[in-house]
């Protein structure tokens, strides 16, 4: 075996979890090695260029980041703060709920007192639920180990998987409707249906929010060339191309990785940063009990979507700094997946958040013309699109016109319900088999192995030692959870105080 | 069920699911020493026992002291006796 293919860590995964894991290790002093299938790295994140306008493929919007924001600590600790330049979405309204039959529209401010305050007013009759349904979002959702750094680690309790689900939660404002789907619609953040998400984590994903919405400059790109910066100062070497197949053991320990072409990596830790659904197959024989493979085996995956990309000739004046959820009736949110793509839910961002990334494209008089680019996500179903697959990014015949039908259902459907974007036409549409390919996530789920109600998701530390895991499943989803599950993960190796003591002298 | 019943489920899904010697398995058996399970053992035992008895474990306390098989037999007729 080569020397230099040797390392203290190996993880696997180039996106947010997998990076910043490296990037506190190497902080740490030791030698890692980020292995990625995906030819380039944070496949997820990175979004892409098309017709002159950059589109985001898997980051619209951060919570958190405002005065005091929780996630500062973790961002700066890394670097990350540096170069990143926030756009504050619009404090008097960042999402808004919109009703497609009616055309109605209900906005929420930033902060959870302007949120109080203003719903108070519009629904009076709840006002007493408002506040105590509130009060506990804001008490609870920066209640976790690294979000709150003063935690008493030993009296942290975890919340019980069959706890409250966000159905029940909202019970309560049944004769509301509207205020309903109000405080249900962030379930398009965690791709878990009402009746299956724990209110504790709408509570995580949405209070971040509510606390306060931010877009980056230049979005997920930029966060990827931000963290391919800090890798490179870090000596921390990536491999793209490089897919992991079996994580290898010696002695009951933990000895390294092999790839798909045969080569042998020794590293005296791995982190599996991966959808944890993938690692039974990655594990020696023997290594773990069957009572956990088992529970690997039968982890629920959040939904999938069609995300379609879009441009309009006029400027997009409605989604300046505000995200719209829209839905055909009034009520809790569901996905609607037994219906028409046309009757489900969908969310609409503008490509760039506040900064219109406005490019030149070329109109048919040969006259450039700017344009603005508009991205939609519709909950899917991989089985609409699974006969399609033929192998990784590789289609059956038929396939891009079925893209071509599904975006022209939404580009439809968003005409009808915002006649503001009225010139809207698709550029490009990526369905689950999409987000399959770029994450391996089974079934292409968004937001991988979700915090279902009754589901046990594994912990950073496994049985095998030197074998950790990290990435949304252990945490919670998007960006944040990414983050904080990244934190776990390498608290669980080098020592929770060390690392929370660490971390605040960065607040 | 009958008790005797609810402890052969209880024995033979957790011989099963972590490769338990059924001859070892003793009610006075302490299953961190004698079974040898460890902490990150208990969610999984927890997760085998709500799918062989689908009932819901909410009681972590409880869950926590158990320290022999006879405390999870214990802890499982009586999880059973409430929700008959
Ligand atoms: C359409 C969409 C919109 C989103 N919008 C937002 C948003 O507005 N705000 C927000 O905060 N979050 C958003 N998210 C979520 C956010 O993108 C994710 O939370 C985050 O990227 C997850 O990072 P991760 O590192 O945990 O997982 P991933 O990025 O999935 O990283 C896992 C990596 O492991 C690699 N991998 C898998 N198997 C192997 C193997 N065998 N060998 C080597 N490599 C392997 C994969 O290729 C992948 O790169 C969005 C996601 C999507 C899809």
């Amino acid at each position: 075996m080569l020397n230099n293919s040797s390392y203290d860590v190996a993880v696997i995964g180039a996106g947010v979890s997998g990076l910043s894991c490296a990037l506190i290790l190497a902080r740490h002093g030791k030698k890692v090695v980020v292995l990625e299938q995906h030819p380039r790295l944070a496949p997820v994140l990175r979004g892409f260029k098309r017709n002159g306008m950059f589109f985001d493929s898997g980051f619209h919007y951060v919570g958190g980041l405002g005065d005091d924001g929780p996630l500062w600590p973790l961002l700066r600790y890394l670097g990350l703060d540096i170069g990143l330049e926030l756009t504050p979405f619009n404090p008097d309204g960042f999402d808004c709920l919109h009703n497609c039959t009616t055309g109605q529209r209900l906005c929420l401010p930033v902060g959870f007192e302007n949120i109080r305050m203003q719903l108070s007013a519009r629904f009076p009759g709840a006002a007493k639920d408002i506040k105590e349904y509130l009060d506990d979002i804001e008490r609870c959702w920066r209640s976790v180990p690294y979000l709150d750094l003063d935690l008493d680690l030993n009296e942290v309790v975890n919340a019980s998987v069959h706890g409250l689900t966000v159905a029940q939660a909202l019970a309560r404002f049944a004769p509301w409707p509207e205020l309903q789907g109000l405080l249900s619609m962030h379930g398009l953040l965690y791709g878990i249906e009402p009746s299956q998400a724990l209110a504790s984590l709408n509570a995580q994903v949405a209070g971040s929010y509510y606390h306060s919405a931010h877009g980056i400059r230049g979005g997920g790109g930029a966060v990827v060339q931000t963290y391919v910066e800090r890798l490179a100062a870090a000596g921390v070497e990536v491999r793209c191309g490089a897919e992991v197949t079996q994580i290898l053991s010696e002695a009951g320990t933990v000895s390294g990785v092999c790839l798909s072409d045969g080569a042998e990596i020794q590293a005296s830790e791995v982190i599996a940063s991966m959808n944890p659904a993938l690692l039974p197959e990655m594990l020696p024989a023997g290594a773990v009990r069957p009572a956990y493979l088992k529970r690997l085996q039968g982890l629920r995956q959040t939904a999938s979507a069609y995300v379609l990309f879009a441009a309009c000739t006029n400027p997009v004046e409605v989604l300046q700094g505000c995200n719209l959820f829209s839905q055909q009736g009034t009520g809790v949110f569901d996905s609607c997946l037994d219906q028409n793509v046309e009757e489900r839910p969908l969310f609409l961002a503008a490509a760039t958040p506040q900064h219109l990334h406005a490019g030149v494209g070329d109109s048919e008089d040969g006259e450039s013309k700017i344009r603005h680019g508009v991205i939609g996500i519709v909950p899917a179903a991989h089985s609409e699109v699974a006969p399609f697959w033929s192998g990784p990014h590789q289609r059956k015949h038929g396939y891009e016109s079925k893209k071509k039908e599904i975006g022209a259902a939404i580009c439809n459907r968003i005409r009808t319900c915002c006649p503001e974007l009225e010139s809207l036409e698709q550029v490009d549409l990526s369905t689950p088999l999409t987000l399959q390919d770029y994450s391996m996530a089974p079934a292409g789920a968004i937001y991988g192995v979700g915090r279902f109600a009754g589901q046990y998701n594994p912990q950073a530390v496994t049985r095998l030692p030197g074998l950790y895991l990290s990435g949304q499943a252990i945490a919670a989803p998007g960006l944040l959870g990414a983050l904080v599950g990244a934190y776990m993960t390498c608290g669980s190796m080098l020592g929770h105080d060390l690392l929370r003591g660490e971390l605040r002298k960065w607040r | 069920m009958t008790e005797q019943e609810v402890i052969e489920l209880i024995d033979s899904s957790l011989a099963e699911e972590f490769e338990l010697e059924r001859a070892e398995m003793t009610p006075e058996a302490n299953i961190y020493e004698d079974l040898g399970l460890d902490s990150l053992d208990t969610v999984d035992m927890v997760i085998v026992l709500e799918g062989a008895f689908k009932f819901k474990i909410r009681e972590e306390e409880s869950v926590r002291a158990i320290r022999t098989l006879g405390d999870i037999h214990q802890f499982v007729l009586t999880k059973v006796a409430e929700n008959s």
